[in-house]
């Protein structure tokens, strides 16, 4: 379909889909989530065109669709799609549905919490397929709103203080990031905010440091990488199941997204000088939120540090500086989003029935739910990074590509996997096996809806697990350039200075003789 | 591995990849559907292993019939993996068919497919009957792509995957607690020992380009001997969690937990020899670095001797095998530390079949006398159940080296080997030490259970066990009496020309004892050790088997090592775990809220302006105009009223 | 006659004193409004007159935009007291100090 907007078309229909359902009577429910559920539907459906719309091996932005906005300070609608941000909408798009499916029987006030979900994920889509900055920023924050309220209204006994700490830790990223994307407006020259005018901008070095930095802090929040994570186990722990669904599998990923999209292309200088730091705070990240996972008695917490944990993967990755850990990176927020997102999902079919989210409140779960403990399991080891299921074929890669880089870190970061094993494996023992008792007792089953939403999910995981070339004969392309960019230009300057300190030897050489010479 | 063929079409080499994905699809369809099908799942699991086994016949004898230089096959399927562009990594899903793969893929398969059939019998009345036989087909699908795999990659995937059924199977019965803590033990040691060999995956790919083995082998001699090194070592390291080697052979002993059969197949029989088979596939990079094959072979020695002992001292009867698997395990690693693979493969082989017989045996026994474990509580069997009672006399013969069973000779080529190269006698000394205890607990084992006077619990009667269960039993028994015919001597006997296009050659330097005295001297101890164990056992009073202080005392315990690692490892882990729990919630948190504080503290003290009261803000509001007015009326502001 | 301007301003000034000075002592709600009217008052005086001095119309409009939102402000600002009173059953500016916690 030449000439159809599809990219605004996906951005679109799940806006006026929120808009219809914020205008269906609020005693309606089942029209209300016929219309949430038709909307992401009706949204996934139409961003499977973008697999026969995108060329898989070109590098470059595809499908671009461009108006101007506000003209006089050159801010425009601009839209288009790479490897990357597809991975990430389809990822997006298939969640969407599944969390609705799971918030079928959600009675509290169903308007306005289905009117938040595709309000959220509207702007979603927005900040991957956004080209202009100002148009990102603008997303970014717009995503803010129906998440606190998702997190301040439906969410758990403590959910203002993690509403809060939510928005603040989030708007301030942003706010050092605007800042930033000021500077680099006016110092281009105040005629555009285009994403590839403000990617040419040529920085000193002490500029390109602080400008990464204030970038930096937008994306290493949403990430997030050690020591910024500490919103992420209250936001997650409170937030309702969709919230945290959708919290870890989507809008984490900005973080990684942001510093593909953003931290590389616009500084490559400063991130060649700050990747060690990153990769360090990445290994951080990995042991770190693993051996904190451990010791929680809370399952939503354990799975909450656990992101931590495997995001910290996502950092390496990307600061590792070469395709193979930057690819693995991306199909890994991929691979997070679907294991973590299901493990999200079977602890709010789990918290359903239950109420309760203690590990040790529960014991032989496997005896009284076989098929919930089955699908557990499978998603456990999914997260862990069995081969065979999706989570190795992007850790592996990772480390690969970090051991380039790094030897020291991609070794610290490998025990991760061990720890992995340790706090999943004996928080799964201590839930499902031993005999029935606690809550356990009693426990219903999986309802074919419920089998309904999981099934999608492990299939994938088995699919992308045996398969995953789909994945990466889209992303290798654009990561491979961005690379190559990095590499290319901080050659460049690299040999800029040499230039410049042997002019100032050969100057220092000709003083020496002239001196030498009376 | 120089010369690698794509098998032609249409022949068995060219649909081999059926072989693993056959009992995969069956285990997936069991897992589904297992409940609707019941009993049928059982028969659909077995005929799902016949296959792989008869297709596995058919693939070794293809490779027979090819000229010796022709047998090595890749055949691949598709890419798996394909990162980060044309410099960036590249796994193919790929089957590499040779001799070695081909002799295993024979174990694994019959081996599965009769350990199949015992759990027919063995599993009749357990209600997740469906189940268990899916995990065992998943389990038979990982262990062929382990062994098939073409590259470090994909036998990596297997590897990792039998990791994952042992776990299941081992927590089989999950119910009970320390069951399900020894299935994840078990998952976890293995998973510290697959951190090195994904180290060594870094290493190899960054020193090769490559994780293939028909693109890294060939090349080893050309890399620098200390990235070999460390290689061989971190591969090492994987395979000494695989195959509970020193120090990672806690969690074997504890993986008992789980049903018999699954002792016999994954624990004995195929996959702790996993690691044996890496150093096999490996051997053209371990040749290049000897002295680290030195130290493998002493690890195993150690090994050997260290479980040897501890099995001395035991009373349950499978973790006596346990230990002896541990043990044997041992003998394998010296055989292909030294050098000689075929040797070490040869005693793989061997101990496959006497071992899944000892454990299969055992089982048959439990069966018995009610699921009693200790043997003090048995003895006199031997009329009650004959078939198990002879099938385990050979087992026993074969393990302990009875002359011409097929321990016998598996065994003996060990320890020739290991006497054969230079700087090895003390292996050598310790492998006859070790031989001479082998013989001596399985004496044990087995009159403490089958002879002697019953001391079975009242109201237990023992009694043969079904035809599922002993056609097994005898099946492996001719295996362990004549398995010895697969490779009667190191120079000329079948294995050991068959393996030679897949595996390195060994260089004999001459042995330091004639060929006589070596063999003279294992026989002469097993035969002291067969005996004494025999004698005493026969008579004893069992009051005083099983106790006992010092160092039998040690043994009994396991040498403490369990408990060692309790406190150099796990408390301080977790110490370390809970420290950095209390830091994020106090540290990293509090430094959070204390900023939110401080916040709302400067915010509170600058509140007090805001009275409430209208006029007080109106009168704000009058002197700010005021104080503005006088500023422009002295010229402070804006230079003045003009 | 011609007045001159001078006294406009003046009587603006002094009304837009008597007009602070309300507000500030008065505690009534209503006589606060109608002061505030007052000094809205005397601004549209100084308009007018400066309007007047510099013989342009600009401070004649914008003293109708003054009236204009004048007239809305009353609106909204009695509405206010109205419904303040059913509330509090009082026009004392003191007795609304909902912020003060």
């Amino acid at each position: 379909m030449p000439g159809f907007p599809l990219l605004t078309a996906l951005i679109a229909v799940p806006a006026v889909a929120a808009a219809v359902v914020a205008l269906l009577p609020s005693t309606a429910r089942g029209a209300l989530r016929a219309a949430a559920a038709a909307g992401t539907g009706a949204t996934f459906l139409l961003s499977l065109l973008m697999l026969t719309d995108f060329t898989a091996g070109d590098a470059g932005f595809q499908l671009g669709e461009q108006v101007a906005w506000i003209p006089q300070w050159g801010i425009t609608y601009r839209l288009g799609v790479d490897g990357i941000s597809l991975l990430l909408v389809l990822l997006t798009t298939f969640m969407f549905p599944l969390t609705v499916l799971a918030a079928w029987e959600h009675t509290d006030r169903p308007k306005g919490f289905f009117a938040s979900l595709l309000a959220l994920e509207a702007a979603l889509i927005g900040v991957f397929w956004a080209l202009d900055v100002i148009l990102f920023y603008v997303f970014f924050v717009a995503m803010l709103v129906p998440m606190y309220a998702l997190i301040g209204i439906w969410g758990g006994s403590n959910r203002r203080y993690a509403s809060v700490k939510f928005f603040l830790y989030t708007l301030v990223g942003g706010l050092l990031m605007l800042v930033a994307i000021l500077y680099l407006y006016f110092k281009a020259g105040a005629t555009s905010f285009d994403y590839d005018v403000l990617a040419g901008v040529a920085l000193t070095g002490t500029e390109q440091l602080w400008l990464f930095l204030a970038f930096f802090a937008a994306f290493a929040i949403k990430v997030p990488l050690f020591p910024f994570h500490t919103w992420l186990p209250d936001a997650h722990t409170e937030a309702p199941t969709a919230g945290s669904v959708i919290l870890a599998a989507v809008m984490l990923k900005i973080g990684g997204y942001g510093f593909l999209r953003f931290s590389l292309p616009y500084f490559p200088e400063a991130t060649e000088r700050l990747a060690p730091v990153i990769l360090a705070l990445g290994v951080i990240g990995v042991l770190y939120g693993a051996l904190v996972a451990m010791m929680q008695s809370d399952i939503k917490r354990l799975v909450a540090y656990s992101s931590v944990s495997h995001l910290g993967f996502v950092a390496l990755g990307v600061f590792a500086l070469n395709p193979i850990g930057a690819a693995g990176s991306v199909v890994q927020m991929v691979n997070h989003g679907l294991s973590t997102g299901a493990l999200f999902l079977l602890i709010g079919f789990l918290y359903e029935r239950t109420h309760s989210r203690a590990i040790s409140e529960y014991s032989g779960l496997l005896r009284s739910a076989p098929i919930f403990g089955g699908l557990f399991l499978v998603t456990v080891m999914s997260s862990i990074a069995l081969p065979g299921l999706n989570g190795f074929v992007g850790e592996f890669p990772i480390l690969l590509g970090t051991f380039a880089t790094s030897r020291w870190a991609a070794v610290a970061a490998a025990f991760g996997v061990i720890l992995a094993a340790l706090y999943l494996l004996w928080a799964y023992q201590r839930m499902f096996h031993g005999p029935v008792e606690g809550r356990a007792v009693g426990f219903a089953d999986l309802r074919p809806r419920e089998i309904a939403v999981m099934v999608p999910l492990v299939a994938l995981m088995l699919g992308i697990g045996l398969y995953p070339q789909p994945l990466y004969d889209r992303v290798n392309p654009a990561v491979e350039q961005i690379v190559a960019d990095v590499r290319a230009r901080t050659d460049v300057a690299a040999a800029d200075e040499a230039a410049a300190d042997e002019a100032a030897t050969d100057e220092a050489a000709t003083d020496e003789a002239q001196e030498g010479s009376p | 591995m120089e010369n690698v063929l794509t098998p032609p079409a249409g022949s068995p080499v060219d649909f081999a990849w059926l072989i693993p994905v056959v009992p995969a699809l069956s285990a997936g369809l069991l897992l589904v559907f297992g409940k609707r099908l019941g009993r049928l799942s059982s028969a659909v699991a077995i005929l799902s292993i016949g296959f792989s086994a008869t297709l596995s016949t058919m693939v070794f004898a293809f490779l027979q019939a090819q000229p010796e230089e022709g047998r090595v096959f890749v055949r691949t399927l598709g890419t798996w993996l394909s990162v980060g562009g044309a410099d960036g990594l590249r796994v193919d899903w790929a089957l590499l068919i040779d001799p070695l793969a081909s002799v295993m893929l024979l174990l694994v398969t019959w081996v599965g497919l009769l350990i199949h059939v015992y759990s027919l019998g063995y599993m009749a009345h357990d209600e997740r009957n469906p189940q268990f036989f899916a995990y065992l087909n998943l389990f038979a699908a990982s262990m062929l792509i382990l062994v098939t795999g073409s590259s470090f990659l994909t036998l990596f995937v297997g590897w990792e995957l039998v990791g994952l059924c042992s776990y299941l199977l081992v927590g089989f019965w999950f119910e009970r607690r320390d069951y399900a803590t020894a299935a994840k033990k078990a998952f976890v040691v293995n998973r510290i020992g697959d951190v090195g060999f994904m180290i060594a995956m870094f290493l190899i790919f960054a020193t090769f380009g490559s994780l293939t083995f028909a693109d890294v082998l060939p090349a080893v001699s050309t890399a620098a001997t200390g990235v070999l090194i460390a290689v061989g070592l971190l591969l090492f390291v994987g395979a000494t969690g695989k195959s509970a080697q020193i120090p990672l052979f806690v969690w074997l002993p504890d993986a008992m937990a789980g049903p018999t059969p699954v002792s016999a197949l994954i624990h004995a029989a195929t996959m702790v020899t996993a690691g044996v088979y890496l150093v096999a596939r490996a051997s053209p990079l371990y040749l290049e670095i000897p002295d680290v094959g030195l130290l493998v072979a002493w690890v195993g020695a150690a090994t050997a001797f260290v479980a040897a002992a501890i099995a001395c001292a035991q009373v349950d009867l499978k973790r006596i095998l346990a230990y002896s698997t541990v043990s044997q395990l041992g003998y394998m690693f010296i055989g292909v530390g030294v050098g000689d693979y075929t040797a070490g493969v040869f005693h793989l082989l061997t101990h496959g079949f006497f071992k899944a017989l000892l454990f299969l045996a055992a089982g048959s026994v439990m069966h018995a006398v009610a699921d009693e474990t200790d043997i003090r509580r048995m003895g006199g069997l031997f009329s009650k159940m004959p078939v198990t009672a002879v099938t385990s006399l050979i087992a026993v013969l074969a393990i302990a080296g009875f002359p011409y069973t097929s321990g016998f000779f598996s065994k003996e080529e060990v320890l020739a080997s290991a006497a054969a190269r230079p700087g090895a006698q003390g292996i050598w000394v310790l492998g006859i030490l070790v031989a001479g205890m082998t013989a001596f607990y399985m004496a044990r084992w087995f009159v403490l259970i089958f002879l002697g006077s019953p001391r079975w619990a009242e109201g237990v009667r023992p009694h043969e066990s079904p035809p599922s269960m002993t056609l097994p039993l005898v099946v492996l028994a001719v295996g362990s009496a004549a398995g010895g015919l697969l490779n009667t001597s190191p120079e000329d006997g079948f294995l050991h020309h068959w393996l030679e296009p897949s595996v390195a050659a060994f260089a004999a330097d001459g042995h330091f004892l004639s060929e006589g005295l070596l063999l003279g001297a294992a026989l002469g101890v097993a035969a002291v050790g067969g005996l004494l164990g025999a004698l005493l056992y026969l008579r004893v009073d069992v009051a005083t088997v099983g106790v006992g202080g010092g160092a039998r005392n040690a043994a009994r315990r396991r040498y403490y090592v369990d408990e060692v690692y309790e406190t150099i490892v796990m408390r301080p882990g977790r110490a370390m775990a809970d420290a950095f729990a209390a830091f994020d919630r106090r540290g990293i948190d509090g430094a959070v809220n204390g900023l939110a504080r401080m916040t709302a503290g400067v915010a509170t003290v600058g509140r007090r302006t805001q009275t409430g009261f209208v006029r007080s803000y109106a009168l704000a509001v009058l002197a700010g105009t005021v104080l503005i007015a006088a500023l422009f009326a002295s010229g402070v502001v804006f230079g003045g009223i003009r | 006659m011609i007045v001159p301007a001078g006294h406009y301003l003046v009587l603006a000034a002094a009304l837009f004193t008597v007009g602070v000075v309300g507000v500030l002592v008065r505690r009534n709600l209503i006589v606060m409004f109608m002061c505030i009217e007052l000094m809205l008052n005397s601004v549209n005086l100084t308009l007018v007159t400066f309007s007047r001095v510099n013989g342009n119309l600009d401070g004649q409009v914008l003293s109708f935009f003054v009236m204009v939102v004048a007239a809305a402000e009353v609106t909204v600002g009695l509405a206010l007291i109205v419904n303040l009173f059913r509330l509090k059953a009082s026009a004392d500016a003191d007795d609304v100090d909902a912020l003060r916690s």
